[in-house]
C-alpha cells in the first residue's frame, strides 16, 4: 500500500514538473503599450514540425480578417471569400512561401500550408487596399496583444525561451526568459530606446 | 456672348465655393451601384471609372451577382425595379490649356476654365435576368475653346438581358452601347484623352470631309457608342469570350444609310490578362449611294497586376471609297498604355498613340487628294483620389501631325487639371459631411 501511495506521489510530482505555465504581461515599446502586435516565445531547441493545424483568414468588406494571423509552422491557412464580390489572394513573400491562389468568387475558399517560419505578406491583386500578414512561427507559444498591450500565452512548458515581438515587422530586440515551473508567469516585454536597460 | 460669359462666371463662383469646401469633404461612395450594393467604389473600380477584375466579373454577370443593400421592388414575376432612384450625377471642371504650332502661322496658346461635363448616370438590375445602364451629358465644354454646348443625345443607353446556359455567361445588349474593343473607349476609360486609333476616321486622316455631306458626323467612329444589339458569351472557367453584334455604325445617331454593320471580338479574359481580336465591317459608312465599305481589324492585349496595368491595342483600318473616287485607303495604328498605382489613392499613367496610313493619291482616278499622314501623341498623367468618388486629374499630351506630301508638321500640347466626381444627387460629397456617413444609404423602407 505504501509503495502504491509513494508511486502515486512520484507521478504527481513528475506531472507537476511537466505542467505548463501561462505567460502573460504587456508589450511596451518606447514606454507605450503596443496593441495588435504578436508576442512569441522560441524555445532553446526547435520542436519538430507538426502538421494538421488549421487557421482561417477571411475576406470581408474588402478587408482581410484578421489582418495579422500568427500560426505555428505546419499550419494550413484557409483563405475564405466572405464577400459577395471576386477576390484574389497572393503573396510575394518568396522567403517563406510565395503563392497565388488566383481569383475566386463569393463563398469559395483556397488553402496554403506554411512550413517555413517567417513573415508572409498577403495581398489581393484586385483590391489594392487589402493587406494582411501571416506570421509563421517556429514554436506554438504566441499571442496577439490587446488594445492595452496585454497578452496571454497558455501551455508554455517550463524552460528557457527567447521572447520576441512582431509589430509590423520583426523587432530586433529579444529577451531571454526562464519560464518557471509555476502556473502563471508575468513577463512584461519592454523594448525600444526608451526602455533600454529596464 | 454676354450670356456665355455670365454662365462661365456663375460656374466659376460655384467652383470656387466647392474648392474651398473640398478639403472637408468626406467619403461618399454613392454613385448608382455603390449605393445600391453598399460597396465602396474600390470594390469594382481601380480608380473610377476604370473597372478592376471584380467589376469586370460583375459586368460579365449581367450587372448581377451582388446582394443589393437596397432591396428591389417586385413588379412582376422575374421583373423588379431598383428600390431607390437608380441615378447619380457626375461632373468635372477645371482648367484646360492648349498650345498649337503650325508652320507659317503664329503659335497660339489658349487657357480657360472648363466645366468639362455634367452627366446623369443611371443603372441597376431589373430582376434576375435584366439590367439597364445609361448616361447622358446635357452640358459639356469643348476643351480647345471653352465653348459650352448642350447635347440631346445620350452617351450610352442599353437594356441588358442575362442568362447562364450550360455554365456559361450570356449577355444580350440592346440599345446604345460601347463596342467590345480591347479597352473601354469611353465609359471606363481612365485617361481623359481619347484613344487616337479609336477616334480616327479615314476622312480625318485625309483631311477631307466625307463626300456625302450629311455623313460628316455620322461616319463610323469606334470610340462612340453605337445603336444596335450585341450578344456576349463568356466561359467563366477558361475565360474564353466571344462578342458579336449588329449596329448602325452611325455613332449615337439613328443611321445615315440603309446598311447594318457587324462586329465580332473573340478572346480570353482572365483576372490578370486579357487578349482578343476585334473585327468590324461596315458595308457602307456614307449612304446616299456613295458606298464606302469599312473594315477595322486588330488584336489587343492587357496585362494587370496589383499595381500595374499594361494595355496594347493594334488596329488596321480600311475604307473602300473615302473620297467618292473609288480609291481605297489602308491605315493602321494603336496605343500602348501603362498605369502604375503608387498608392491606393494615386495612379500615374503614360500612353503612346500612333496612327499611320498607306500613301493615298487619287489623281489617276480624277481626284485631287494626295496625302501621307503620320499622327502620334504621348499622354502622361496623374490621378489622385481625394475621396473614393472625388478625384483630381492632371494630364498632359504632346501630339504631332506630320503630312509628308506637303512636308508639314503641326504640333500641340494640351493639358488639363480637373476635378471629377460622381455622387448620389441627394448627398453630394460636400453635403454628406453634414448629413453623416449613413445618409448615403438613406432610402425609403
Amino acid at each position: 500500500m505504501m509503495r502504491v501511495l509513494l508511486g502515486i506521489g512520484c507521478l504527481l510530482l513528475a506531472m507537476r514538473a511537466a505542467a505548463a505555465s501561462t505567460v502573460s504581461g504587456a508589450a511596451i515599446v518606447d514606454g507605450k503599450p503596443v496593441p495588435d502586435a504578436v508576442v512569441y516565445l522560441e524555445a532553446a531547441a526547435a520542436a519538430p514540425v507538426t502538421t494538421g493545424g488549421h487557421a482561417t483568414m477571411d475576406q470581408r468588406n474588402l478587408q482581410f480578417v484578421p489582418k495579422v494571423l500568427p500560426v505555428v509552422r505546419g499550419t494550413t491557412v484557409e483563405f475564405t471569400n466572405g464577400d459577395d464580390i471576386q477576390h484574389n489572394v497572393f503573396s510575394p513573400s518568396s522567403a517563406v512561401r510565395k503563392f497565388d491562389l488566383g481569383a475566386y468568387g463569393p463563398g469559395a475558399a483556397r488553402s496554403v500550408q506554411f512550413d517555413e517560419p517567417g513573415e508572409v505578406l498577403v495581398l489581393c491583386n484586385i483590391h489594392m487596399e487589402m493587406e494582411a500578414h501571416i506570421l509563421v512561427l517556429r514554436d506554438p507559444y504566441f499571442a496577439m496583444t490587446a488594445r492595452d498591450g496585454s497578452y496571454r500565452i497558455t501551455d508554455v512548458p517550463p524552460g528557457q525561451y527567447t521572447a520576441k515581438l512582431w509589430r509590423g515587422s520583426f523587432l530586433p530586440d529579444t529577451h531571454t526568459v526562464d519560464v518557471p515551473d509555476t502556473p502563471d508567469f508575468v513577463l512584461n516585454l519592454r523594448m525600444g530606446p526608451a526602455d533600454a536597460g529596464q | 456672348m454676354e450670356s456665355a460669359a455670365r454662365a462661365r462666371r456663375a460656374v466659376a463662383q460655384v467652383t470656387a465655393a466647392l474648392a474651398i469646401m473640398l478639403p472637408a469633404a468626406r467619403a461618399a461612395a454613392i454613385p448608382v451601384f455603390a449605393r445600391i450594393y453598399n460597396k465602396p467604389c474600390s470594390a469594382c473600380h481601380t480608380v473610377y471609372p476604370q473597372l478592376n477584375p471584380a467589376g469586370e466579373a460583375f459586368r460579365a454577370h449581367g450587372l448581377h451577382g451582388i446582394k443589393p443593400a437596397i432591396q428591389p421592388i417586385a413588379i412582376a414575376p422575374y421583373f423588379d425595379i431598383p428600390g431607390t432612384l437608380p441615378a447619380a450625377l457626375s461632373f468635372a471642371f477645371g482648367e484646360d490649356v492648349t498650345a498649337t504650332s503650325f508652320p507659317g502661322q503664329p503659335d497660339t496658346t489658349v487657357s480657360h476654365f472648363n466645366f468639362n461635363f455634367l452627366s446623369l448616370l443611371f443603372g441597376g438590375e431589373l430582376g434576375p435576368y435584366f439590367a439597364f445602364m445609361a448616361d447622358y451629358a446635357p452640358v459639356f465644354t469643348v476643351p480647345q475653346t471653352g465653348e459650352v454646348q448642350t447635347s440631346t443625345r445620350p452617351g450610352i443607353a442599353f437594356l441588358q438581358g442575362h442568362a447562364e446556359p450550360c455554365d456559361t455567361l450570356a449577355n444580350l445588349y440592346v440599345g446604345l452601347f460601347e463596342l467590345p474593343l480591347g479597352q473601354s473607349p469611353r465609359v471606363h476609360r481612365l485617361t481623359v484623352r481619347p484613344y487616337l486609333i479609336y477616334n480616327i476616321t479615314a476622312f480625318g486622316l485625309l483631311g477631307q470631309a466625307p463626300p456625302v455631306r450629311s455623313s460628316s458626323t455620322d461616319s463610323l467612329v469606334l470610340s462612340s457608342a453605337q445603336i444596335g444589339s450585341e450578344i456576349i458569351w463568356l466561359d467563366p472557367d477558361g475565360g474564353w469570350q466571344a462578342a458579336t453584334g449588329i449596329d448602325t455604325g452611325s455613332n449615337n445617331r439613328i443611321d445615315n444609310n440603309s446598311s447594318a454593320d457587324v462586329f465580332i471580338r473573340v478572346g480570353q479574359e482572365l483576372p490578370d490578362r486579357r487578349a482578343g481580336l476585334f473585327l468590324y465591317y461596315a458595308p457602307d459608312t456614307l449612304g446616299a449611294g456613295a458606298y464606302d465599305q469599312a473594315l477595322r481589324l486588330g488584336p489587343d492585349l492587357m496585362l494587370t497586376s496589383r499595381r500595374t496595368r499594361l494595355a496594347l491595342q493594334f488596329l488596321a483600318g480600311w475604307d473602300s471609297n473615302p473620297t467618292g473616287q473609288h480609291d481605297d485607303l489602308w491605315y493602321y495604328g494603336g496605343f500602348a498604355e501603362g498605369s502604375f498605382r503608387f498608392t491606393a489613392a494615386l495612379i500615374g499613367l503614360l500612353r503612346f498613340d500612333a496612327v499611320g496610313m498607306a500613301p493615298f493619291d487619287n489623281h489617276t482616278a480624277g481626284g485631287t487628294v494626295e496625302v501621307n499622314r503620320r499622327l502620334w501623341e504621348v499622354t502622361s498623367g496623374l490621378q489622385y483620389l481625394i475621396e473614393e468618388n472625388l478625384k483630381v486629374v492632371a494630364e498632359v499630351t504632346y501630339s504631332e501631325n506630320h503630312e509628308s506630301v506637303s512636308d508639314v508638321t503641326a504640333s500641340g500640347v494640351s493639358a488639363t487639371l480637373r476635378i471629377t466626381t460622381a455622387f448620389w444627387p441627394l448627398t453630394p460629397p460636400v453635403l454628406s459631411r453634414w448629413l453623416g456617413p449613413d445618409a448615403a444609404l438613406a432610402h425609403p423602407e
